[in-house]
């Protein structure tokens, strides 16, 4: 990374506010589909960014290796790619390596090592550390992106694979050719950040394990969040919202078992004076809720669309400081910040809504039990 | 009607509800020039004895005996207020003999005077009551 | 009598032209220092005997009063100060230790005031708090770390121990025995009223007030005055004290003669007895010991209060803090060094103890870095002077915070800082039931309630500027602060940056 050492400090040094565009697909039927609309899509909402990060993310794109882990990773130098694959081995059994594929685009330059493995927990190591994969897992990546300079991993899910790059989005889809994967979901986002941080790992989606994020908007709460949740381990190196957002997903939903619900209950709990007329039951959960996890709120305008195995979450802050628009026909499902990024890959939705502020609108393949939506099993007295 | 109630267990013995009837009933803006190097007649008195202190004023009786007591017709009742006609006392001193609260007195001019409740002069509210320092004077109803 | 070293610090300047001699000032000093000449038909006033207090020039009615600082000096010397000399002389003339009430006046650093605060702009909205709803509620308490579900799945929603209110504000300790009965009756009122609450402080808690337990938190400290079961069980919340942030590391002393049958009653003393706390609690002498008292109290109430401990800021506060927060309390509370008393010790009061700003700001952060600050609620206090100040301290962590001269300047104090004699004009730090009489808990309360209400609004004003609506978002969110005039080291504990950056 020092090679790409600026002048002005880089993401991670200091806190670029920006704005965005977002934009999410989801199959229900698990049926797969290239990126092409989302790019479709987000090419659209072209001025909401100003070509300085744009990025995907796509689930259901590796069938043959879904039960292993997919590490995308930024190499700034050799010496980073060595080092970082040094950690690996001793961490992971490496079942397949390659550089991700990508084509040439006269608008995407300064472009890193990207390289790609499939892994899985070393077996000895894993049960040596007294962990579950998971959280392994989480762990490995989290030293990686702290300690080894000039490697950075941006994406570390199961049949999921985070692209990203500085440039437009349609650009970044076009580069890495994302007509040629196929998934059930997809996410995009192009970003308008307010200084050049010239650095690929500060775009969107932000990725932890399965959780992806993309998200427009600018949380007033993000300092409060972030000394609360980089108590459990997690290390906010690159001072985004939404990288915090999905570090606070990840410990609600993967290490407190909360439901995704039950999330936005957190994130964006309702106002007390809409609590209060709840009944007796729900008003007791909320507060719990509220208070629990108080530090977790989140205030200021913010518009996500999270994505996670087998399906895709919409939220937005609790007066609705940023657009969002959801819609469906069949069974697909679409979620953007603009109803033209929707209409213009869909001109004739069966029903069309604008989601209110704070409820969140959960989309799950249809083949998938309540409750198992993140494939982490309840405790064995709920069921 | 609203009368004026002391509560004895805030008064101070402070004595300044006394010098603000006087400014109010003076007429004249200034109260240094209203009141310094003036004979003080305030138509509100605090008795005290020891410790224990409160003002004393007209109590706007029902039955006034004042009223009753009044030869020249001067003391009347205007909706409960009882007033004096100052331009008919003819000094007899009755009034001040039939009060029991000792309400009544000559005022600097001779002629008596009493509390009004401030509905004569220029005050919005009882004096007594904007100038207590310790809300033990109030103006309400009972 | 003979030499006099002191010259009355104070002069009283009396307009003559518009002094009307009502009196007033005569009657109400009760120092004793202005006198009715009948003769010259004039005031005059005895000037030795002012204590600032500025009783006579509130009540004056034609302003005619004001009381100045004396222009008699020593030979200026930046060194041998005033202050400095005179006390010297006082203690050659008494042989005795230096008292002094209220919190310590001396020029150190003010850190609330070299701190700036964030407003959002076009990248972010800042909030209309009149329109928009702006949330102060807070919780106090334990916050749990581990979901438990019942068997349909719902969450199970345990929340005993937590202090609920609306305005993060509380009143601090303050003795029933260092003020008077009627300054507690307008804190419980007014704790009342606003949904917060008040603190009894280490003199038990009057029979009278028992009906206001849902709003009081009960102070348990090393003189154990008035502690017995329906004590404990009266209050929301139990305070262990441990230290006061004016006089860290000594206890409190109330002399025999403010002990009357009330005060007797109340803090289960023989009347007229000195009522000395000593300096540590005896049966606490090292952290395990208070990890005992702690369940000790918890036991006694059945585990359905929080249990509250109060330390003083010194040097080791995070270490403190931290073994506090695993010894099972619920809250800890930090008092700073500029911290009120009704008396202590001159030169403890002076120089003993640290700044409350960087003390919870080390707290917080030593806290958050051992991944324990979830375990308990932090309250501040120590010099909260403003609404802005309680912004700045949530947003350097802490939960809540505590008031307790701005509370008293609210009821009427002047801050002449002469509590220790029991003769307090203004019906607060006194037991003379003449003096007493002064503060009508109708006034008071009111008053206090004003106060509070009127710093919520503020509150949530600079809260919608910042693009916030609920004053959890604000705790621990240092980004929102900004130094100005502070050197590295001070921005590194505070754990800000300097205003440009």
């Amino acid at each position: 990374m020092d090679g790409y050492h600026q002048q002005m400090p880089l993401e991670g040094e200091v806190r670029i506010p920006s704005g965005c565009a977002i934009s999410g697909i989801i199959d229900r039927s698990g049926k797969r589909f290239s990126a092409r609309d989302a790019i479709t899509s987000i090419s659209v909402m072209h001025d909401r960014s100003n070509g300085l990060g744009g990025g995907f993310a796509g689930y259901g794109i590796y069938p043959e290796y879904k039960d292993y882990t997919a590490l995308h990773i930024f190499y700034y130098s050799s010496e980073a790619k060595r080092a970082c694959e040094d950690f690996l081995e001793e961490h992971f059994d490496l079942i397949n390596l390659s550089k991700i594929p990508t084509k040439k685009h006269p608008a995407i330059t300064d472009v890193p090592l990207i390289w790609r493995y499939f892994v899985t927990a070393l077996p000895t190591k894993l049960s040596f550390s007294q962990l579950d994969e998971d959280e392994y897992t989480a762990r490995c990546v989290i030293r990686i992106n702290r300690e080894i300079e000039g490697a950075y991993v941006f994406s570390s899910g199961k049949d999921m694979g985070v692209f990203k790059a500085v440039g437009y989005p349609e650009d970044v889809g076009e580069f890495y050719m994302l007509d040629e994967y196929e998934g059930y979901s997809w996410t995009v986002h192009g970003r308008y950040p307010t200084n050049t941080p010239g650095w690929w790992g500060g775009s969107h989606p932000f990725s932890l394990l399965s959780y992806s994020v993309v998200h427009n908007g600018e949380i007033s709460s993000y300092d409060a969040n972030r000394r609360y949740i980089e108590m459990y381990g997690y290390a906010c190196t690159l001072q985004t919202d939404t990288e915090v957002i999905t570090y606070m997903i990840d410990y609600l939903h993967r290490r407190m078992g909360l439901t995704l619900e039950e999330v936005s209950h957190v994130l964006a709990a309702p106002f007390w004076s809409t609590i209060e007329r709840k009944d007796e039951k729900e008003r007791a959960e909320y507060t719990y809720l509220r208070n629990t996890f108080a530090s977790m709120l989140i205030t200021g305008p913010f518009s996500i669309i999270l994505g996670f195995k087998n399906g895709l979450m919409a939220l937005n802050d609790r007066l609705k400081l940023r657009s969002l628009v959801a819609a469906e026909r069949g069974s697909r499902v679409y979620l953007a910040s603009e109803e033209a990024a929707i209409r213009v890959i869909e001109p004739n939705p069966d029903r069309l809504w604008y989601p209110s502020g704070g409820k969140a609108v959960i989309v799950t393949l249809d083949s998938v039990q309540e409750g198992e939506e993140h494939g982490y099993q309840l405790p064995v007295s709920a069921l | 009607m609203k009368r004026i109630y002391v509560n004895e267990m805030w008064c101070l013995g402070c004595h300044l509800c006394e010098y603000y009837c006087a400014y109010a009933n003076s007429g004249i803006k200034d109260m240094v020039k209203a009141l310094k190097d003036k004979q003080i007649r305030s138509r509100i008195t605090v008795e005290q004895k020891g410790t224990i202190s409160f003002a004393v004023n007209c109590r706007h009786c029902t039955e006034p005996l004042c009223v009753k007591s009044c030869i020249a017709g001067a003391i009347t009742s205007k909706d409960g207020v009882i007033v004096i006609d100052q331009s008919r006392c003819v000094l007899c001193y009755s009034c001040i003999m039939a009060c029991p609260y000792g309400a009544l007195m000559p005022s600097t001019e001779g002629v008596m005077q009493k509390c009004e409740l401030c509905t004569t002069n220029s005050q919005e509210q009882p004096a007594c009551i904007q100038g207590c320092p310790n809300k033990a004077i109030v103006f309400e109803e009972r | 009598m003979g030499i006099n070293y002191l010259y009355p610090p104070f002069e009283i300047i009396r307009n003559q032209d518009r002094c009307i001699t009502c009196r007033v000032c005569e009657r109400q000093c009760a120092n004793l220092v202005h006198h009715y000449d009948a003769e010259k038909g004039r005031m005059t006033a005895d000037e030795s005997l002012c204590v600032n207090c500025h009783r006579c020039v509130s009540l004056c009615p034609t302003r005619a009063l004001k009381i100045v600082k004396t222009d008699h000096t020593f030979k200026e010397n930046a060194n041998w100060k005033t202050e400095v000399i005179e006390d010297i002389y006082r203690q050659a003339q008494t042989g005795g230790v230096l008292l002094a009430s209220m919190g310590t006046p001396k020029d150190y650093p003010v850190y609330w005031d070299k701190i700036l605060i964030n407003a959002s702009q076009v990248t972010n909205p800042s909030i209309d708090p009149l329109r928009e709803p702006m949330e102060t509620r807070t919780y106090l308490g334990k916050k749990n770390s581990k979901i438990e579900r019942d068997s349909e799945g719902r969450i199970i929603t345990n929340t005993t121990g937590q202090l609920k209110m609306d305005i993060p504000i509380m009143f601090s300790a303050m003795s029933y025995g260092s003020i008077s009965y009627n300054a507690h009756k307008s804190l419980a009122i007014a704790a009342s009223e606003l949904g917060t609450f008040y603190n009894t402080g280490e003199g038990g808690l009057h029979k009278d007030f028992y009906h206001y337990g849902k709003h009081t938190i009960v102070q348990v400290a090393s003189g154990r005055f008035g502690v017995h079961p329906d004590y404990l069980n009266a209050g929301a919340a139990i305070e262990i004290k441990m230290g006061q942030g004016a006089k860290p590391g000594i206890g409190g002393h109330l002399p025999g003669s403010k002990i009357g049958e009330d005060i007797s009653a109340t803090r289960m003393i023989p009347l007229h007895a000195d009522a000395i706390s000593p300096a540590p609690h005896h049966d606490i002498y090292s952290i395990e010991d208070l990890r005992q008292l702690v369940y000790a109290l918890k036991e006694a109430t059945r585990y359905t209060k929080p249990i509250i401990v109060k330390v003083a800021a010194v040097h080791n506060i995070s270490a403190i803090a931290s073994g506090i927060a695993r010894s099972g309390a619920d809250i800890i509370a930090i008092d700073g060094f500029r911290g009120g008393t009704g008396a202590a010790p001159l030169r403890i009061r002076d120089n003993v103890g640290i700044p409350i700003e960087l003390a919870l700001a080390s707290v917080d952060q030593r806290l958050r870095q051992e991944g324990i600050r979830g375990n308990v609620s932090l309250v501040v206090g120590g010099s909260i002077r403003s609404s802005s100040d309680v912004i700045k301290a949530i947003a350097l962590g802490a939960d809540a915070v505590y008031i307790a001269t701005s509370a008293l300047v609210a009821l009427g104090c002047h801050l002449c800082r002469t509590c220790h004699s029991g003769k307090c004009n203004w019906g607060i730090a006194t037991q003379n039931p003449e003096l007493v009489k002064r503060l009508n808990p109708d006034v008071g309360s009111q008053h206090l309630v004003n106060l509070i209400t009127a710093w919520n609004h503020e509150i949530k004003e600079m809260m919608g500027g910042m693009g916030i609506n609920s004053i959890e978002a604000l705790r621990g969110n240092r980004l929102m602060l900004r130094g100005i005039g502070l050197n590295e080291t001070e921005l590194k504990i505070l754990g800000i940056s300097h205003a440009g950056q």
